[in-house]
């Protein structure tokens, strides 16, 4: 031991070039000198012949991190030897040291050896010294290891001052023109309603910090508040969550680019509970939690209050038009009285599903920046979504359901020159619009080549069993060989002009013969067009609703 | 702070006036009435565009995608407003536009012309009039469009998909339709676009929002052909060109360095780049810039015959920019206008009897109004407000015109303070202000009538917002100070 403490002294000399104004600086140099018989003075480990006694401190993910707190913990009650990496177990300093030389040898240690040194205040290892009160024996290695990776996400956000307000408020105010009570740094990073203290009822926060991030890649943001709030980034608001309610989650997704960004948080308690907790996830960062509480109040997913879709009159449908489940963006939504919907696919001229009971829920698109609408109901079937009609040489040709198209894209981010694959009009066709009956129920209308298409749907009885009945008529020179595919679904096994097509279904084709066939490992279900034709297609579920 | 200002006066030695005209300082509410005029119970009128109808009655369309009609509009409370769901379910309307029996809604993914064929007001024909350009799904991807322009297009601009790439086709680009449907691809370079219009003499000049490659909100002029700055949507000039577009050659690159450029320097580079007509100083004036429309009532919305309005949806304001053009480029000044809103301003329209009509939503950005959603009806009272009334650029400095008289004893070198900046061109979200001046300001001349007045503006400085205040001037008809003292003027080009 003389010898290794005879090296101490010589590792002292050598950091003179300390500023001797650095008073922290100095008292951490003091207190690593209880570390120096197994670290070193260069903090590189000493070594008893090919072992170290302890681990090189340059390559401590703990001191090379962004944690105090994690750095903090293993000081205070050391680590476990669980084999004979090192010859040394890391010994508990929780009765050795203090606050004021812990904080300081986080600093000397961080600087010296971790290239960046990381702020503690004596305060701050006081606090944490409490949290970790009940852990009674030495870190496992493998427990540190989950509570880095936990922790590991760097500090997404700095610069975290918060305001404080008091006010009656039913939403947010125009916090800034408001006057604060008090305002100060969050120096974790981490948003908290501490700092209204015991205030329970009439309060206001405005939170402000820098947003650094490293990928460029769409973010989802979630905030859950009792009552309202709101995420801003670089002064857009991503996610309201206004109003008074109990603890309720909004969720949005934001593209993003890497570098920094201002991120405002805005929360109000109009009285009753206080709960703000708020998130933010990415490819590359997975979940980090930018508030110092870190759960979604019962983690409900369920963000709005639903918004049924009904028709004004009796017997009227509603015609929908949003962003739809299974189906490309330019969706139609039809809800039919008598409990049957369906969409119809603008984007490929076709009809995409069924299906049976209520019709849609409206509320994801109409709430924040709209995400588009929710089909309710049950026994949905899929309908041969993709392009209706194609001219088959032969029946070995496959169907082409989709119309996509590649575009170098020389985007200006991290991937110069990714190939956009994109969706694109079929040059073929041509979506000509809808008109509705004296029932509201729409005639959809497009192009082929030469022919003018509508297709037009009813809620019919079949066999005592509710179901839509299909008219397509196609006027004008159908030419040789044109198909249109009624689906690629089910057996399509035949039983009296019914073809199962799966998901408890059967459907039956007048006016033009149907084929079946093998192709691309599915059963298609199609028929042969003529000129000036006219179809009727029912679409019958096996049972009646329940 | 009214009471203090005229102890303040006196001390100054500016009590020059009847005591009782500095001591009632004018506010908006004098010149401008502002009545809400509310949606039927139950609705929920997100307006995305406003459209005035033949028969005196008023469109709105709706982010929720309903399309009212509304009689009594302009006359309401006194006669109370009637509304009539004329459609519904649209996606996501931004643009409402009456031609020849027909009423055309742009949708996110199409132009649809609407009618009522069986008489019982609500619209049984929607005709796909052309839906040639991609959405892929984002929310981001919205489709303003505008009204007809006089050879009979209406325009169309197409934000981009989520704040940075142009995934679909022609994002980033502004469309101009026909009602035969054709299509032609006319300017790219567009970012995050809030409204498209017409100024006077019916040019095109859409809003567009800070984000890359805007260091602020701006209003651009969509000169056919021209490049607005955001290179994403440059991706897809060989479809325009092919497509028929009025488009050139694809523009250069601008530079996508980390420390980026300035749009003065890479109008050398770049020949299809448009700088910005009208810079709206993100933050100090508004956030989110919308429609703008020009006021065609002949002096019957006060005393702005011809000048340009544009919605305000952060700030939940109007402003009002003036124009010129200068070397073959639009620029000119913004002036802040009307305030107190109730929600974020989206569409605005005005009626050639001089009635403004706006509409708005807070719904996923929000608004200093506070409400989810406003229809409101702006009126002129009669009385001028001392404003501003033009600022031109000339070789030297500017000239102010007034909307009324100055009082020349006020039209001094101290009543006028000046500051200029411009913004970084760069890849990165936004900039801060760079690049500031102090110019020296002096007044050159005062015309006699007092209706105008000349400053010299040492140095002026190409491409950067010249902000004026001029706390001190007064009008010698009432003695008060202008109502707005901020101006904020883009000098692309400064005249010879």
């Amino acid at each position: 031991m003389n010898r290794l403490l005879s090296l101490t002294s010589l590792a002292v000399l050598s950091l003179q070039s300390l500023s001797a104004q650095d008073k922290i600086l100095e008292l951490g140099q003091q207190t690593y000198q209880t570390c120096v018989a197994c670290h070193g003075p260069d903090g590189k480990g000493m070594k008893a012949g090919e072992v170290s006694l302890a681990p090189s401190l340059h390559e401590s993910e703990f001191v090379k991190g962004d944690n105090a707190r994690l750095l903090t913990a293993v000081i205070l009650k050391g680590i476990l030897k669980e084999d004979n990496k090192y010859l040394q177990a890391m010994l508990p300093l929780e009765h050795a040291l203090n606050d004021e030389q812990i904080a300081a040898l986080i600093a000397y240690t961080t600087k010296e050896f971790g290239k960046k040194r990381r702020a503690a205040t004596a305060n701050d290892v006081a606090k944490w010294r409490k949290e970790y009160a009940d852990q009674k024996s030495p870190w496992k290695r493998s427990t540190l290891k989950e509570m880095i990776s936990s922790a590991a996400a760097p500090q997404l956000l700095t610069d975290l001052t918060y305001s404080l307000y008091r006010g009656k408020w039913k939403e947010l105010p125009d916090f800034s023109k408001l006057e604060p009570i008090a305002t100060g740094t969050l120096d974790d990073g981490l948003i908290s309603l501490d700092p209204a203290g015991d205030i329970d009822s009439g309060f206001g926060m405005v939170f402000e910090g820098t947003l650094t991030l490293t990928e460029a890649e769409e973010y989802r943001f979630s905030i859950t508040s009792d009552d309202g709030s709101a995420i801003a980034v670089d002064g857009e608001t991503v996610v309201g969550n206004d109003g008074i309610h109990p603890a309720k989650t909004q969720r949005m997704k934001e593209q993003l680019e890497p570098g920094i960004h201002t991120l405002k948080v805005l929360y109000f308690d109009g009285g009753g509970k206080r709960f703000l907790s708020t998130s933010i996830q990415g490819q590359k960062i997975g979940k980090v939690w930018l508030s110092k509480t870190k759960n979604e109040a019962g983690g409900k997913s369920k963000s709005y209050d639903p918004i049924p879709l009904t028709s004004r009159n009796p017997g009227e449908a509603i015609v929908h038009r949003a962003f739809l489940p299974d189906a490309k963006p330019r969706a139609i939504g039809v809800g039919y009285p008598d409990a049957v919907n369906l969409v119809w696919d603008a984007d490929v001229l076709n009809l995409a599903y069924v299906w049976r009971g209520d019709f849609m829920d409206a509320s994801p698109h109409w709430n924040g920046r709209g995400s588009g609408s929710k089909p309710l109901g049950q026994d949905r079937v899929k309908t041969a979504h993709g392009l209706p009609l194609q001219v088959l040489e032969s029946l070995d040709e496959p169907w082409q359901p989709f119309s996509e198209a590649t575009i170098k894209y020389e985007r200006d981010t991290a991937d110069p020159q990714k190939d956009l694959v994109y969706n694109t009009k079929h040059p073929d066709y041509q979506f000509r619009g809808y008109r509705l009956d004296k029932n509201r129920f729409p005639t959809f209308r497009y192009d082929y080549q030469d022919l003018t298409v509508t297709d037009h749907f009813t809620p019919v009885e079949a066999d005592g069993v509710k179901a839509v009945q299909r008219t397509v008529t196609l006027e004008g020179k159908a030419g040789e060989n044109l198909y249109l595919r009624l689906a690629d679904t089910g057996s399509q096994k035949e039983e009296n002009g019914w073809f199962d097509i799966g998901s408890n279904m059967k459907i039956k084709i007048a006016g033009a013969d149907p084929i079946t066939r093998k192709s691309g490992g599915k059963n298609e279900l199609l028929a042969l067009i003529s000129d000036n034709s006219t179809l009727t297609i029912t679409y019958r579920w096996n049972n009646p609703l329940h | 702070m009214k009471p203090c200002l005229l102890p303040l006066v006196t001390l100054l030695g500016l009590a020059l006036y009847p005591v009782t005209s500095v001591a009632e300082e004018p506010q908006q509410s004098d010149y401008y009435t502002i009545t809400p005029i509310p949606a039927p119970d139950g609705a929920v009128v997100e307006g995305g565009a406003i459209e005035l109808l033949p028969d005196g009655k008023v469109a709105v369309c709706t982010r929720r995608g309903q399309v009212w009609t509304i009689e009594n509009a302009f006359s309401h409370p006194d006669k109370p407003a009637k509304w009539t769901l004329f459609a519904e379910y649209l996606h996501e309307p931004l643009g409402l536009a009456w031609k020849d029996g027909w009423l055309y809604a742009v949708q996110r993914p199409e132009v649809t012309r609407m009618k009522d064929e069986d008489g019982d007001g609500r619209a049984d024909i929607f005709e796909t009039v052309n839906d040639d350009w991609g959405i892929n799904g984002n929310y981001h991807e919205y489709t303003f469009g505008s009204r007809f322009d006089d050879e009979g297009y209406l325009w169309t601009t197409l934000c981009l998909t989520g704040s940075f790439t142009a995934e679909s086709k022609y994002r980033g680009w502004v469309l101009r339709i026909n009602e035969e449907g054709e299509m032609i691809p006319t300017a790219s370079g567009v970012r995050s676009p809030g409204g498209i219009g017409f100024n006077k003499d019916g040019d095109v000049f859409y809003t567009d929002n800070q984000g890359a490659w805007n260091g602020s909100s701006s209003l651009k002029w969509v000169k056919p052909g021209s490049f607005q700055g955001n290179p994403n949507g440059n991706i897809w000039y060989d479809l325009a060109k092919r497509a028929g577009g009025t488009t050139g050659e694809r523009p250069v690159e601008p530079p996508y360095t980390e420390e980026g450029s300035r749009t003065v320097e890479q109008r050398e580079k770049i020949s299809q780049l448009v700088p910005p007509a009208v810079i709206l100083p993100h933050q100090k004036v508004g956030n989110s810039p919308t429609v703008p429309e020009t006021d065609h009532s002949g002096g019957k919305f006060g005393p702005f015959d011809g000048q340009l309005f544009v919605g305000e949806q952060t700030h939940s304001k109007i402003h009002r920019v003036f124009l010129e053009k200068v070397n073959g480029l639009y620029q000119g000044a913004m002036f802040p206008f009307l305030e107190g809103f109730e929600s974020g301003n989206i569409g605005v329209r005005i009626s050639d009897d001089g009635a403004l009509f706006t509409s708005g939503s807070n719904r996923g950005w929000g608004a200093k109004g506070g409400k989810p959603y406003n229809f409101e009806r702006v009126n002129w009272t009669g009385k001028v407000p001392f404003e501003i009334h033009e600022m031109r650029a000339t070789p030297d400095g500017f000239e102010l015109t007034f909307t009324k008289p100055v009082d020349k004893a006020t039209a001094k070198d101290s009543s006028f303070k000046m500051t200029a900046y411009t913004y970084i061109y760069q890849k990165a979200y936004g900039s801060p202000e760079v690049d500031h001046v102090e110019p020296k300001v002096s007044v050159a001349s005062v015309a006699d009538d007092g209706m105008s007045l000349k400053l010299k503006v040492e140095p002026l400085t190409k491409g950067h917002v010249h902000e004026l205040h001029s706390e001190g001037l007064k009008t010698s008809d009432g003695g008060h100070g202008l109502l707005h003292t901020g101006a904020y003027y883009t000098l692309n080009e400064i005249p010879e």
